[in-house]
């Protein structure tokens, strides 16, 4: 990918966490009292009946893979600032891809079977 | 090793740039942070299914048992001390990002002028900088609120 | 009235020892005395070892910057008042190599100038050999880009960068606001064709709106403000 494009997406994420992290910390903090959305169960937004539905939890897997993005790719920037050369940018870059996507896969399992146990 | 220690020099100190230097860097610093802690978090978060080597559904008597024991081992105040902290720097990094956002399309900007003096940069237009305190004082907000969430300052 | 300041020069000699260290040395001032005349007052009274570079002395010829507590400053644009400090510690240039003492060496600087190609791009090259043509050009057209024009290329931006403390293929604030002057010139036709190259790579795009630059520029020139401008043109056109 062309580095313009990279940071135009960079722009886009931001913006779109805006969306789904506030969302995410309305139904945390102002939705319901903090220590209801940490219960189990039992609460109108505990934490499996956020899972379970289906638009809060598609909100948190958006919020997931934008912040992966935004955040990898601010940690990808900074270090590319440390030092330069093709190799350390090739390694760099494989290093950052790969530690985005173990993280995207690790919430994502979370969040497909939080769902599932919801509806359980 | 003294690139290194230049890095850290330049990222860390802003001091004599000016305000947008300060927002540099704390935009920097609050970013690592909040991007350390969502990788953090994403691995908290995974004990609501039971942990990291459950693949498919588990017994929901057993997850519910694995995120009691996650949230008292959770319930450290220097954690909540922590978020408190992180709350700041959410606010600070959102408001401000969307300042560097406009800023970097030229929106908030002076057009160039001839430049007079005594001269003023077009760059440090007052609703740039303004902006950056709304982030600061957002942030701030923020922080107290999170403060009473988790230490019950506001309360009696 | 005469009175005294400590001058805190920093020193280095590649073919002595290659050791940095700083020197003092006691300037008798008068009113309206510049840190260059300072540093000269060394030279030919103390120490003439002392290296400096200078020509202009009025901020015209870009050759003196250098450290002046802290911040880089042009030594001839700078009273010794002003700065209201009885020691005045003088360095040589942030970002740049260190040739001897107070000089510092500007090769890679003026080569990244050079690679945005400061100069009018035209199509009718034919018609710009012949030396009769003039272009002409309103007071508008002139002023979108006036201001970066007065770049004198002293290098205090590229000092000040906190990106290009570290960032070797970042082009520094020099560089990027001759880029945008140009581009911005009603009477450049090369368009595009300068915005593609920095819309790949961190020759550009590494630029964190720190404005340190604009913060330090002695003539005004807002390199901030041009990176910006010219940011955007790169996001959305090339
Ligand atoms: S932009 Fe200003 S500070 Fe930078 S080289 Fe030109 S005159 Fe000097
Ligand atoms: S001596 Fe020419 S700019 Fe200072």
């Amino acid at each position: 990918m062309r580095a313009k494009t990279i940071q135009l997406l960079h722009y886009i994420t931001g913006l779109g966490i805006l969306v789904a992290g506030g969302i995410h910390l309305a139904t945390v903090f102002l939705l319901s009292p903090y220590e209801a959305s940490m219960s189990f169960d039992g609460h109108p937004l505990s934490v499996i009946a956020v899972y379970r539905n289906l638009f809060l939890a598609a909100t948190l897997q958006a919020l997931l893979v934008l912040v992966a993005f935004h955040g990898f790719n601010g940690l990808r920037t900074i270090l590319s600032e440390l030092h330069q050369g093709p190799t350390y940018l090739k390694l760099l870059n494989a290093v950052v891809i790969a530690a985005a996507a173990v993280v995207v896969v690790y919430g994502t399992r979370t969040i497909v079977i939080a769902h599932l146990l919801g509806n359980a | 090793m003294s690139t290194l220690l230049t890095a850290l020099r330049t990222w860390l100190v802003p001091f004599r740039y000016g305000l947008e230097r300060w927002s540099y860097t704390m935009q920097r610093i609050s970013g690592v942070v909040i991007a350390l802690y969502f990788v953090m978090h994403v691995a908290s978060t995974g004990q609501v299914v039971g942990g990291p080597s459950v693949w498919t559904l588990p017994p929901y008597e057993y997850a519910k048992q694995v995120w009691l024991e996650t949230k008292e081992f959770l319930a450290n105040p220097l954690f909540d001390a922590g978020l408190v902290v992180l709350a700041f720097m959410i606010f600070f990094h959102s408001i401000n990002g969307v300042r560097l956002v406009l800023a970097h399309f030229g929106l908030i900007l002076k057009k160039p002028t001839r430049p007079e003096y005594p001269y003023h940069p077009g760059s440090m237009s007052r609703i740039q900088r303004v902006i950056f305190w709304v982030s600061v004082a957002l942030a701030t907000a923020a922080l107290v609120y999170s403060l009473d969430v988790f230490f019950k300052v506001l309360q009696p | 009235m005469l009175e005294e300041v400590k001058f805190k020069v920093l020193r280095y000699d590649p073919d002595k020892d290659g050791k940095k260290r700083f020197q003092e040395f006691r300037v008798p001032i008068r009113k309206g005395m510049t840190v260059l005349q300072g540093l000269l007052h060394i030279k030919e009274k103390i120490d003439p070892t002392l290296s400096i570079r200078f020509s202009c002395r009025m901020a015209t010829c870009g050759s003196c910057g250098m450290m002046i507590n802290g911040l880089p400053r042009l030594a001839c644009y700078t009273l010794i008042e002003e700065l209201k400090t009885r020691t005045v510690v003088v360095e040589p240039l942030r970002n740049f190599p260190i040739v001897k003492d107070l000089v510092t060496d500007f090769e890679e600087f003026f080569n990244k100038h050079r690679s945005v190609k400061p100069y009018l791009i035209r199509i009718d090259t034919y018609v710009q050999e012949k030396s009769n043509t003039m272009y002409l050009q309103s007071d508008e057209e002139l002023v979108r880009y006036v201001q970066f024009a007065y770049c004198i290329k002293c290098g205090l931006c590229y000092a000040a960068c906190p990106v290009v403390a570290t960032d070797k293929t970042f082009l520094g604030p020099q560089a990027l606001a001759q880029a945008y002057r140009y581009y911005a010139d009603s009477r450049d036709e090369a368009g595009v064709d300068r915005l593609k190259p920095l819309g790949d790579g961190s020759s550009l795009l590494r630029c964190h709106f720190a404005a340190s630059c604009s913060q330090v520029c002695p003539k005004g020139v807002d390199p901030a403000l041009a990176i910006q401008l010219l940011r955007k043109e790169v996001l959305l056109r090339s």
